[in-house]
């Protein structure tokens, strides 16, 4: 150990050894900007790029969706026999070789010419001639519906029912669990099959299913949620200081389960989205002239060998709506999960 | 007196969003065989940041450790692999946490969590390693424990499952055991009993314990040597006596004035120290307690204390000991307890940090 | 002094009652709180004392037993408004610093509660002022209402937890465990705003802890529970200097004090309940074995305890 003087060491001028004020004052500030939850969160999102690319890709599809069937002059159900099964043709893209827009079949022989064929069907058209962009996008529609729908219940009938349950507690609690192992006992295949049964295949059929069973996943997930809260101290000071049942639920419970529920719904999204097309391809979907996702994939799949377009189309953005909901909902949970937040 | 461990000028890092949280600025301690050392300060102060780097268990990202050496019988651990560090851990230093209910895994029995290190670092066949477990149980004054080794987590009270926790951490003898507030979620009369059987389970094997807490009754029970941090770094260590009889850093002035002792009547104020920690993304410039602090120097505010020696245990971190510094009392219940200490040199010594 | 704000009468609280895992957390305890005092309440985890105040303020509906608060029942049937002015005169300050303020609300708000609920400021500004004011009292300032509570340290938010406590204005506050979460260094800040509020508004305290060298400073009285019981109740001094009951022996005996020599000499005094060996149908109650000073025990017990005072 070297223990030296400390004068011949350290030469500093003594006035800097004057005491200084107190500033107690100060130590109390805080430096750190303000940030909110949701700020925070979004901070967090933005830094997750699967999240990003999955924001991104839905807002393009669902832009396309809204807007995709007007950019030509063909209707969804407009048949054009003549014009039947050709594959796709893009004005700008039709020279780019390695692209399969030319309008070319899988053998290389060009379908316009032969069928003479003036106009440009931008995704080909189907074995009935219908333009397939407008149709692809018609679909997306009905599967963005499917999935707006699916998030309205959980909000509508989920939460309230979770909540409810979770609030009152007790006996009011009992019996609406109950109530929800009833319903999560049935199989949701056999509750869709028995409303297209009674009514008939369609978009009715597969809106009365999800509403009948889709929301009671979330209901668990309020539940859970707000008899977690219902205990935490911050409620009870509510109810310490005479908060009324409305105001413990829209100040301090709600607000609280926000992120749960914003991950839970952006995960129904996708499956809604999944099972509408998985219905829609076994044919207890949407029925034809109307068009899903689903069903085009059902009718590419007829002339898979032939005309790969048909199905390939609808299966890529099938794909990528879900994938992306998906991603959005990981990225989303990462950023909203409390035990990441300090 | 041999260095079982030798830590040098430890710095540790969190990279976060918001930018570098330097946890641990530059941390000097050793510790001898056999002896208990003290970690005491307050929260966010880098006392488990300090002990998870010693087992190189900070998690990477956002963590790292940036600079320094952790001599470890003369092996520096931040040099050596993962696979040789696994080799040590749990074996040569094991670690207790504070929180007796997260440290067990739920989905196994008790008696095989014991056996666990035993088999790994012991190549005990299953037979032995039985028979030890049920050894150590008792050793931790587990009733039956026969009976009990075939029992889940969830049947034990928390002093119990505590009690277990240290079973495991005691399987192979360490040469170090880090204690992180171990019995901070227990009650005093079990708080009571784990810290009994610690001293003398440590009597019986010889370990040395590294034990983290901020209660400093415990520290008065427990320890050997304190050393007592803040912002990230150690301002003062000396022996037990010395932190509670001759402290010299207005922060350790602090934390013993805060507490009021059992004859502190009503009339005395306690002395709160003011504010709050300071924050690591950005410390602040000069000596981080300064600006909580009612000794204040100007030059606290502009450039780091040195390290300076009272005796050759004692070490301060402050400008208040250079020799212009003006001379401050300290509070009042602090001046009650103060007591000359034998091995004081005559005047504090500047103390160069290379060793 | 001696003018009692607060009757508890046998209170009892039973959790889950006539199922197989019945807990009696509260059993059947009676003590005064006098005006403008405080009293501790000390005890190993789980005997029962978040129970006790948490029954008190009503946050649980009592199982038997009376709280008079001023003379008036509190756990009868009540009115909503009479609900509104007790909710006023009783507070509570929650042990734990993370949870017991809303993450998603603005200082500002979570200090106002109380002042929106009760109507307590006509005007959007005399909401603030008060805001500013309460924040001003707790020692934090008036930039801090725009913040959300994560951006606090403990100390910080538990002074938050006060000024939501303060804003209605009450006569009695329970604060559970106010500073058992917090660092040593930062108790004293809360300990001290506690006393100088208890000074300032007259202020009565029943202060919930396991700390007991904190206890005893900023305690008058201390009772000290044991499952669900009150086995001992003192003036503080004299609970140390005095503990009659084995359990508070033993508890005293345990607690480790920041004083080395203290600490090499103390010897831990263990509690077995066996001891009293209480005989079948013997009347076990609080007696009191000098004035103001209260064990629960046998009549064999208090002969022997009041012989050796
Ligand atoms: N994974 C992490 N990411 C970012 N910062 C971290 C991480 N772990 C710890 N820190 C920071 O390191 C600093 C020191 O933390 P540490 O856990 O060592 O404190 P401590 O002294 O053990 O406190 P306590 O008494 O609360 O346990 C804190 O400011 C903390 O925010
Ligand atoms: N809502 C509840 N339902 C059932 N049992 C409960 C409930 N709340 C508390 N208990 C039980 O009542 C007993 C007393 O609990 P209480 O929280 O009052 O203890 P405490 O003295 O405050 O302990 P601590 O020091 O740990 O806070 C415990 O055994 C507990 O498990
Ligand atoms: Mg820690
Ligand atoms: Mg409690």
């Amino acid at each position: 150990m070297n223990v030296e003087n400390p004068d011949k060491k350290i030469q500093l001028q003594k006035d800097l050894f004057q005491p200084v004020d107190k500033r107690a004052s100060q130590s109390e500030k805080i430096s750190r900007p303000s940030l909110n939850f949701w700020q925070d969160a979004w901070l967090r999102l933005k830094g997750n790029k699967g999240a990003i690319v999955g924001l991104i890709l839905i807002t393009i599809i669902t832009f396309m969706a809204i807007f995709g069937p007007s950019m030509n002059k063909y209707t969804y159900k407009q048949q054009n026999i003549s014009h039947a099964k050709l594959p796709p043709k893009i004005a700008a893209l039709e020279n780019v070789d390695w692209l399969p827009f030319d309008g070319k079949d899988k053998d290389g022989f060009d379908m316009y010419e032969a069928k003479n064929v003036k106009e440009y069907y931008w995704f080909g058209t189907d074995d009935l001639g219908r333009d397939l962009w407008t149709r692809t996008w018609y679909g997306t529609r009905i599967s963005i519906y499917i999935g707006v729908l699916a998030a309205v219940i959980d909000f509508l009938i989920g939460i309230a029912y979770g909540g409810v349950s979770g609030f009152y507690g007790g006996r009011v609690d009992n019996v609406m669990q109950r109530i929800i192992e009833i319903l999560m006992g049935i199989p949701h295949l056999i509750v869709v099959i028995l409303f297209i049964l009674v009514f008939e295949p369609g978009i009715f059929s597969i809106t009365m299913a999800m509403v009948i069973t889709g929301w009671v996943n979330m209901a668990r997930i309020v539940r859970g949620q707000f008899l977690k809260l219902k205990t935490q101290e911050f409620v009870l000071a509510s109810r310490t200081l005479g908060a009324s049942g409305s105001r413990l639920i829209w100040k301090h419970l709600m607000p609280n389960v926000m992120g749960p529920i914003i991950v839970t719904t952006m995960f129904t999204i996708p499956s809604a989205i999944f099972t509408e097309a998985f219905l829609s391809f076994i044919g207890l979907g949407i029925r034809p002239p109307e068009a899903s996702l689903g069903s085009l994939v059902n009718d590419g799949f007829k002339s898979l060998q032939m005309y790969p377009h048909m199905l390939i189309i609808p299966s890529v953005i099938i794909s990528l709506l879900i994938l992306s909901f998906n991603l959005l909902a990981d990225g989303l949970r990462d950023a909203l999960d409390p035990k990441m937040r300090k | 007196m041999k260095k079982l461990l030798d830590v040098q000028n430890l710095h540790v890092s969190f990279d976060t969003h918001a930018g570098e949280v330097k946890a641990v600025r530059g941390v000097n301690f050793h510790l001898d065989k056999g002896e208990t050392l003290a970690i005491v300060g307050e929260s966010g102060s880098g006392k488990s940041v300090t002990t998870k780097a010693l087992m190189r268990l900070i998690p990477n990202p956002p963590g790292r450790i940036k600079e320094g050496k952790m001599l470890f019988e003369g092996r520096d651990l931040v040099k050596i692999s993962e696979k040789e560090m696994e080799k040590l851990r749990g074996k040569d230093i094991s670690m207790i946490f504070q929180d007796p209910m997260t440290s067990l895994n739920p989905t196994m029995t008790v008696g095989k969590q014991v056996m666990e290190p035993l088999i790994k670092h012991q190549k005990m066949n299953k037979e032995a390693a039985r028979k030890r477990a049920v050894e150590l149980l008792a050793l931790v004054g587990l009733p039956n424990p026969e009976a009990r080794i075939k029992q889940y987590p969830h049947q034990f009270s928390g002093g119990q499952r505590q009690r277990v926790v240290i079973a495991i951490a005691l399987a192979c003898n360490p040469k170090i055991l880090i204690a992180d507030e171990p019995t901070t979620a227990l009650d005093v009369t079990i708080q009571a009993q784990i810290l009994e059987l610690m001293k003398e389970l440590q009597k019986k094997i010889e370990t040395s314990i590294i034990f983290i807490t901020h209660d400093l009754g415990v520290v008065a029970n427990v320890a050997d040597r304190v050393a007592v941090m803040y912002g990230g770094q150690i301002v003062e260590t000396g022996t037990v006596d010395e932190i509670f009889y001759d402290p010299r850093h207005p922060y350790t002035w602090g934390l013993l004035s805060s507490m009021p002792s059992l004859d502190t009547d009503e009339e005395t104020e306690l002395q709160a120290i003011p504010g709050t920690p300071p924050d690591l993304l950005n410390p602040p410039k000069g000596d981080a307690f300064a600006l909580r602090s009612n000794y204040a120097l100007k030059i606290d505010l502009e450039q780091e204390p040195p390290v300076y020696q009272v005796s050759p245990t004692h070490f301060v971190k402050s400008w208040l000991l250079h020799p212009d510094a003006p001379a401050f009392e300290p509070p009042v219940n602090v001046q009650q307890n103060l007591r000359p200490m034998p091995n004081n040199f005559d005047k504090p010594a500047l103390f160069e940090e290379v060793r | 002094m001696a003018e009692k704000l607060l009757e508890i009468k046998n209170l009892k609280q039973y959790f889950n009652e006539g199922k197989p895992n019945m807990v009696k957390a509260v059993d059947g305890i009676s003590f005064d709180i006098f005006r403008g005092e405080t009293l501790g309440l000390v005890g190993e985890s789980g005997c029962g004392k978040s129970t006790t105040g948490r029954t008190i303020i009503r946050l649980y509906d009592a199982t038997d037993g009376q709280v008079l608060f001023d003379g008036k029942d509190v756990h009868g049937k009540k009115s909503k408004a009479d609900m509104k002015q007790f909710n006023r005169k009783m507070q509570m300050i929650f042990q734990d610093p993370y949870a017991s303020l809303n993450p998603r609300l603005k200082v500002a708000d979570i200090i106002a509660e109380g002042i929106d609920i009760h109507g307590l400021a006509k005007t959007k500004k005399e909401r603030m002022d008060k805001v500013y004011s309460l924040l001003e009292t707790v020692g934090l300032n008036r930039e801090h209402a725009n913040r959300y509570p994560h951006e606090f340290s403990g100390g910080q938010r538990q002074r938050l937890g006060i000024a939501r406590a303060l804003a209605v204005e009450p006569d009695f506050i329970i604060a559970d465990e106010p500073i058992s979460a917090l660092d040593v260094s930062i108790q004293a800040q809360v300990v001290n705003l506690m006393q100088k509020l208890q000074k300032e508004k007259g202020l009565t305290y029943l202060f919930i802890a396991h700390d007991l060298s904190m206890v005893k400073y900023i305690s008058d009285r201390i009772g000290v529970m044991y499952f669900g019981k009150l086995v001992e109740l003192a003036p503080s001094d004299v609970l140390y200097k005095k503990p009659l009951h084995p359990y508070t022996q033993s508890l005293l005996s345990a607690i480790p004090l920041p004083d080395p020599d203290y600490e090499r000499s103390r010897t831990r005094k263990a509690y077995d309940p066996a001891v009293h060996n209480y005989a079948d149908g013997e009347q076990v109650e609080m007696r009191e074995v000098a004035p103001g000073h209260f064990v629960y025990c046998s009549e064999k017990e208090y002969k022997q305890y009041k012989a050796n005072y």
